[in-house]
């Protein structure tokens, strides 16, 4: 996996990326330079500003202007793209000046920078508000489950057909129906869940056991409002009693009711876990959220980035690829794209003179390896001398023995043997001990507590592959 | 001529599961409950009754309508209880006390300054022994209060207050249990008279079914001149679909709903004058969507690549090692070992263990926890053959399970 090969191989990538992408920022500007000249004053004005404020070399403050100027031209060309989200635009309008495109694409990336309207989700769209819809229209009550692995976008999705559905309300479509939205993880306990739903619903604080009650009550009496429930993290209501579950889902039962709930979480066997009475009454409405397909993914990012120049198309289907091989979580395909962003960004401040280049497959690469590397083995590649030689002691007594747990007593010796035979000075026990106990501290090795010290048992913590693989590379 | 889009509109909300107050296909049950009762109305005394069966029978639906039409007939006062939602027995009479008071059965009726489990006790016998009406209490999912009420005299106590001397209290239970009574009052057995009556509701059989749904569908059908909105044989396929496995009638309008939905749609699509009746193909469509065990990504070919090879690992480790649980480094190891050869990895082990966690969202597998990571203990949830079944449609996959280097 961590060949050099491939190593080199992706920096010789960058290198020649970088090459090919100043010669295209070079022509832009090339382009805009005798224009430029006449219609920016200000840049010019900057460019002395700079010039007499900062005591740096002219190094930067001569690559700014240029930066800023293809930002420019990008930018013109947003204004008079209209199918551009408002929201995103308006962020970048209030700061734009102060933001290289790099910033720009970095606060598009950002997970919590959402569109309105998500892409690759049109049928889950029209499934949520269909049933939401029905149930409003013929004043009935009812419940769906919306299940999928985290990131594929059905709290957003469910959040949005509601927008959706009062923009109805709104235009006199739909009659006036109330929404609350809860997530399990607002609170320490279960029940109080109760408690939660009837502040949501009439501002009033009161315990959970009389919210319960309260609440019932309401059922009884014939309602003249329909009210959508979004129950977030639902397993995190699993009691061992399954009350909780057992009453979110008999509301919508009773007669009269107007009550919609829909239930998120991500278990898609839950229906099955919980007893048959409260399965019974979930119902079969059930909506899967697939994980993101490479695809996808794709074009989820490039949506985001639509009209900014920044990303080399390959370098965000490898991204994409990337995710949708492990668990195609829309989150993470971003954070990835946004790492990367940040690496080429640091890599143009590096180069002297030229200005912007683009994202290309090398950084993905580098963002992927930096979030998802094994922060054991970076450890254990800066320990010290004598903890790698310890590991190895392990190591040696692994392959011996074949048995995973050794005592603390065989590896002193095998790590004195083994001192000798790298022709340094052998450590004694209290200097061991200490070395021992770091590598316990941080979880490289396990140790089994025992009255005499040195006859504990340890273990290590990490695959024999992964050691062997650092310990072999320092060499 | 009415528009279409009102009949689909109107049938939906005929088959929503609270949308009747009628009970068809219960009639034998009904009368059982109704002879019952209606003789403790004359005869001015307690009894109780326990009606038992599977989710969606309709157990609490009959009782609701049969006491309400009883209404009409004798002067009696009844509250309704979810025992689901009590806590212990003190908050048990607590509800009822105040529920009593609410509807005013007695004026005297006050509550108690403190609320001490006997003191309530007390009043509520005093009350009940009293009274002028009867009292029916409707206890609902009343096998909870087993997990709920401990002593188990307290149980004993609530099924007992139906037969004090002068009682007009009549105690409804309703649950899914069959042996509620046999298990928690074998005392009460020993005393005939005593005994609660136990009527069963078995789960709605096919014809059962197509009453019911038929019923729900006549009056929108009167309504729009008898157009048929779902053929005969899709609903004969829905119902013995379901009498064959529970006979749950919140399924069956479930179905029925979504496959007039799913009508709709593509009745939208050749913009139709008329209604387009529900087929059976239709119907086993919807059939399809709701079987949860095709709704696993795996069978949908959805999967994250990843997974799928972790999956191909725990069940080479299975065969390996012939036990059906494996230590999350073990696998780990393999897993990479597998990977490496296709030069991709997931290099660290928080990675994996999401990779892990992904998998048993899905069902799949189930992740035992332990103190340490490492020591997490995995193994599969489903069938290792029917696995093995799937995972062989893939050449990918099925090339690492024929290899001969991962075994």
């Amino acid at each position: 996996m961590r060949s050099k090969k491939a190593e080199m191989d992706v920096e010789y990538n960058v290198e020649d990326e970088i090459v090919s992408s100043d010669d295209d920022t070079m022509s832009v500007d090339s382009e805009f330079s005798t224009a430029s000249t006449v219609k920016t004053p200000r840049t010019v004005s900057r460019l002395k500003k700079e010039t007499t404020l900062s005591r740096t070399p002219s190094v930067s403050s001569a690559k700014k202007p240029k930066a800023s100027l293809s930002r420019r031209s990008t930018f013109s060309a947003v204004k008079s793209t209209p199918s551009m989200q408002k929201r995103a635009a308006s962020k970048i309008d209030q700061t734009s000046d102060a933001l290289s495109l790099y910033e720009k694409a970095r606060i598009k990336l950002h997970v919590a920078n959402t569109p309105d309207c998500l892409p690759c989700r049109d049928k889950q769209f029209s499934d949520i508000y269909n049933f939401i819809e029905t149930n409003l229209r013929n004043q009935t009550g009812g419940c769906m489950y919306v299940c999928g692995v985290p990131g594929t976008g059905k709290t957003l999705t469910t959040r949005q057909v509601i927008l959706c559905l009062k923009e109805g309300v709104n235009d006199k479509i739909l009659s006036p129906f109330k929404s609350i939205e809860v997530n399990a993880f607002q609170v320490t306990e279960p029940h109080q869940i109760y408690k939660l739903i009837y502040k949501e619903l009439t501002g009033e604080n009161v315990s959970a056991e009389h919210a319960v009650t309260l609440l019932e009550k309401k059922f009884e009496h014939k309602s003249n409002e329909s009210i959508v429930l979004l129950v977030d993290e639902l397993d995190m209501l699993c009691t061992k009693k399954q009350d909780v579950l057992y009453n979110l889902f008999d509301w919508p039962y009773k007669k009269n009711s107007r009550w919609i709930v829909i239930a998120i979480a991500n278990a898609m066997n839950l229906p099955e876990q919980v007893m048959s009475k409260i399965s019974s009454r979930l119902g079969l409405s059930r909506l899967i959220f697939q994980p993101y397909t490479h695809v996808e993914l794709e074009e989820i990012v490039r949506l985001r980035l639509e009209e900014l120049n920044v990303f080399d198309m390959d370098a965000i289907l490898y991204a994409a690829r990337k995710v949708a091989a492990v668990s195609g979580d829309a989150r993470r395909a971003l954070e990835i794209c946004r790492r990367a962003t940040e690496l080429a960004e640091r890599d143009t401040s590096k180069k002297e003179g030229k200005s912007l280049n683009l994202v290309n497959i090398g950084h993905v690469d580098q963002a992927v390896k930096q979030m998802f590397s094994s922060a054991k083995i970076t450890l254990l590649t800066h320990a010290s001398k004598m903890e790698k030689l310890f590991m190895k002691a392990i190591i040696l007594l692994y392959q011996k023995s074949g048995m995973e747990e050794t005592s603390l007593n065989r590896i002193i010796e095998t790590h004195n043997f083994l001192c000798r035979a790298e022709n340094m000075q052998p450590l004694n026990r209290t200097q061991l001990l200490n070395v021992c106990c770091s590598l316990a501290s941080t979880k490289l090795i396990l140790l089994e507590p025992c009255k005499n010290i040195y006859l504990q048992r340890v273990r290590c913590n990490m695959s024999v592959d992964d050691i062997e693989y650092v310990l072999n590379d320092n060499k | 001529m009415c528009s279409v889009k009102e009949i689909y509109s109107e049938a939906k909300k005929a088959l929503n599961a609270s949308a009747t107050d009628r009970v068809v296909g219960r009639e034998k049950e009904n009368d059982e409950i109704y002879d019952y009762l209606a003789s403790c109305f004359g005869n001015k005394n307690g009894l109780s009754v326990y009606i038992n069966g599977q989710p969606g029978t309709g157990k609490t639906f009959s009782v609701n309508t049969m006491l309400d039409s009883l209404k009409e007939e004798f002067k009696f006062n009844k509250i309704f209880l979810n025992c689901m939602s009590v806590k212990n027995i003190q908050n048990m009479y607590k509800t009822v006390l105040s529920e009593m008071i609410s509807n005013k059965i007695d004026s005297n009726l006050a509550m108690p300054k403190r609320c001490t489990k006997e003191s309530l006790q007390k009043l509520i016998e005093s009350c009940i022994t009293s009274i002028k009406h009867h009292l029916v209490l409707v206890l609902d999912e009343i096998d909870q209060i087993e997990t709920t009420i401990k002593n188990a005299s307290d149980i004993y106590k609530l099924f007992e207050l139906p037969y004090l001397p002068n009682s007009k209290l009549i105690l409804i239970g309703i649950a899914n249990s069959l042996d509620f009574t046999d298990r928690l009052l074998p005392r009460l057995e020993l005393t005939p008279e005593h005994k609660p009556k136990v009527i069963k509701f078995l789960p709605y059989t096919k014809d059962d079914i197509i009453n019911i749904v038929k019923d729900r569908l006549s009056k929108v059908q009167l309504m729009y001149d008898n157009c048929v909105i779902i053929d005969d044989k899709a609903l004969m396929l829905c119902a013995s679909k379901i009498a064959s496995t529970n006979g749950d009638i919140r399924k069956v309008l479930d179905i029925c709903r979504r496959a007039i939905e799913l009508n709709e749609q593509e009745a939208k699509l050749t913009n139709l004058e008329t209604i387009k009746t529900v087929n059976i193909a239709q119907m086993m469509k919807i059939f399809n969507a709701v079987n949860p065990i095709t709704n696993s990504n795996l069978d949908r070919n959805t999967m994250p690549l990843m997974q799928k090879i972790l999956l191909c690992t725990i069940l080479l480790c299975n065969i390996e090692t012939k036990v059906k649980e494996v230590t999350l480094s073990k696998l780990f190891e393999k897993f990479n070992k597998i990977c490496k050869s296709y030069s991709t990895s997931v290099d660290s082990e928080s990675e994996f263990v999401n990779l892990c966690i992904l998998i048993q969202d899905n069902g799949l597998i189930e992740v035992k926890k332990a103190k340490e990571v490492r020591n997490y203990k995995l193994s599969l949830k489903i069938d290792e053959q029917e696995l093995r079944d799937k995972l062989q449609d893939e050449t990918f996959m099925a090339d690492i399970l024929t290899n001969r280097a991962y075994k």
